[in-house]
């Protein structure tokens, strides 16, 4: 395994160590509300770490999206900014009404109906982004776990 | 240095994103009085303290939504994949 396939493959294991913990903190019933709000804490973290993985992608088809790309790259680009949007307002949204970690680190708890009820709307929409991103690049996952060096220097998961 | 940079920028990015995220929805919370009025905090303490099957099902309801809507956007882009090909060969 050289040195660039060690790296996407350890792409991929970060990608399904957001994806496990993404949905895992879907379910704040089942892990408790303090695991709930650390561990999209920490997802955060590992999304600017992903970001920061797949930057050529983002300026490169950003550059190019007025230009010569496919519909289906452009879709890609476009959902990706959307969940990018999304995204952040789930967080945001989430700290403000954090009963646990935020009031930990010193802040009040702030209940507010409204941006709980938008925290839930995010969250769902969030999911749907997830799915269509994951099914989107489901190819580049599926050619990384067929072992093919080949394929896998053309494609980009993003 | 260049980490430096993309990471500033993100979350200049994300920052922005919450300023106006926050904007429209302290706009819409003052225009709706009651969607953003202060509760006694046990009123929502109500939905986190089901026990039981309920804890499992919210993590196999968002399995089933993300299995579902990405195998359903595979098999959507398979198709369209199917049908472009199609195409180019009749012409």
């Amino acid at each position: 395994m050289n040195a660039n396939m060690r790296q996407r493959v350890l792409d991929a294991l970060l990608d399904l160590v957001l994806l496990v913990s993404f949905l895992l903190a879907t379910a704040p019933r089942m892990s408790g509300i303090p695991v709930h709000e650390w561990l999209s804490i920490a997802l955060a973290v590992v999304v600017l770490w992903h970001l920061l993985r797949h930057w050529q992608w983002i300026v490169q088809v950003g550059k190019s999206f007025f230009g010569t790309l496919t519909i289906t790259a452009r879709l890609n680009y476009l959902l990706n900014v959307l969940f990018f949007i999304t995204f952040v307002l789930l967080m945001y949204s989430g700290i403000a009404i954090s009963e646990s970690a935020m009031p930990s680190i010193g802040t009040r708890y702030f209940d507010n109906r409204a941006w709980r009820m938008y925290h839930h709307l995010f969250s769902n929409i969030t999911l749907i982004i997830m799915a269509v991103h994951v099914a989107l690049n489901w190819q580049w996952i599926v050619n990384l776990f067929r072992h093919r060096p080949k394929m896998l220097s053309t494609g980009d998961a993003s | 240095m260049k980490v430096i940079v993309r990471v500033l920028l993100i979350v200049v990015a994300a920052v922005s994103v919450a300023w106006l995220g926050n904007f429209a929805v302290t706009t819409v919370a003052t225009t709706m009085p009651r969607s953003g009025e202060f509760r006694p905090r046990h009123d929502d303490h109500e939905h986190h303290d089901h026990a039981g099957a309920g804890r499992a099902g919210e993590l196999g309801a968002s399995l089933a939504f993300v299995g579902g809507i990405g195998g359903m956007t595979i098999i959507a882009s398979r198709w369209s994949r199917r049908l472009r090909q199609h195409k180019r060969a009749l012409h």
